[in-house]
């Protein structure tokens, strides 16, 4: 990886509000973007309502926004598709700038990455 | 070709984190990814080869472990923990069994760990 900016990878399972980890996620990816790093996050299970553009969250931080704002500061941030499937989250209902895709993606993600965080349930 | 190990920790059933483990184990398998699954904690609970959740309207995650090869899956189960839960091991499905030190090294040799 001589050369090529190096990247971290977040898989993520918990849902938005319920749990911090899209938050925690969403903190060390702002700090890795801005030392350089390249930052890849996958949202399985319940993690994938967060990219839900129709989320109303009054007086509180909006996770669909913080998502957003990580992809155009070039971060690629892809959901589960079948978990999406599950939860009656369709394409057009995504925030921009992400979108839905397979466990290949997952496989994909974990190749190119020098660090790689679970960040879930399973704590 | 990365080395994942999944540490599956949840019970079969009351939720669903046993079984996706699994799928996600499953997807990694096909896109050629070292696939090690782990069951640990309640996590082994899964291994148990008759279940019968249909009152739960589950399907039973045993015909996943009872055939794990298929899906070209290394299964691990952690032995202090079916011990702790008084199971035998004949009513298991095959894995191989081992140690805390065992997954230790499996963990220090594996690229990235996933725990459900």
């Amino acid at each position: 990886m001589e050369g090529q900016k190096k990247k971290i990878g977040f898989l993520i399972t918990g849902g938005p509000y319920t749990f911090e980890h899209l938050d925690t996620a969403y903190h060390l990816s702002k700090a890795a973007l801005k030392k350089g790093y390249g930052v890849s996050i996958f949202l399985y299970l319940d993690a994938v309502v967060a990219l839900n553009k129709n989320i109303k969250s009054p007086g509180e931080r909006h996770i669909p926004s913080m998502f957003k704002e990580l992809a155009d500061e070039g971060a690629r941030i892809v959901a589960c598709g079948d978990c999406a499937h599950f939860r009656g989250l369709t394409r057009d209902l995504l925030v921009e700038g992400t979108r839905l895709t397979g466990i290949a993606t997952l496989a994909e993600i974990i190749e190119e990455c020098n660090r790689f965080i679970t960040l879930g349930m399973g704590e | 070709m990365k080395k994942v190990v999944i540490l599956s920790t949840k019970p079969p059933y009351g939720s669903s984190i046993n079984a996706e483990a699994f799928r996600a184990g499953l997807g990694l398998a096909f896109s050629e990814t070292q696939v090690d699954l782990i069951l640990i904690g309640d996590g082994v609970y899964g291994a148990i080869k008759e279940q019968s959740p249909t009152k739960l309207q589950m399907k039973p995650i045993s015909e996943v472990y009872n055939n794990i090869t298929d899906y070209n899956i290394n299964l691990f189960l952690i032995e202090d923990s079916i011990q702790e839960r008084n199971l035998d091991f004949e009513e298991l499905a095959k894995a191989n069994i081992i140690s805390y030190e065992e997954l230790k090294k499996m963990i220090n040799n594996a690229d990235v760990v996933l725990t459900f």
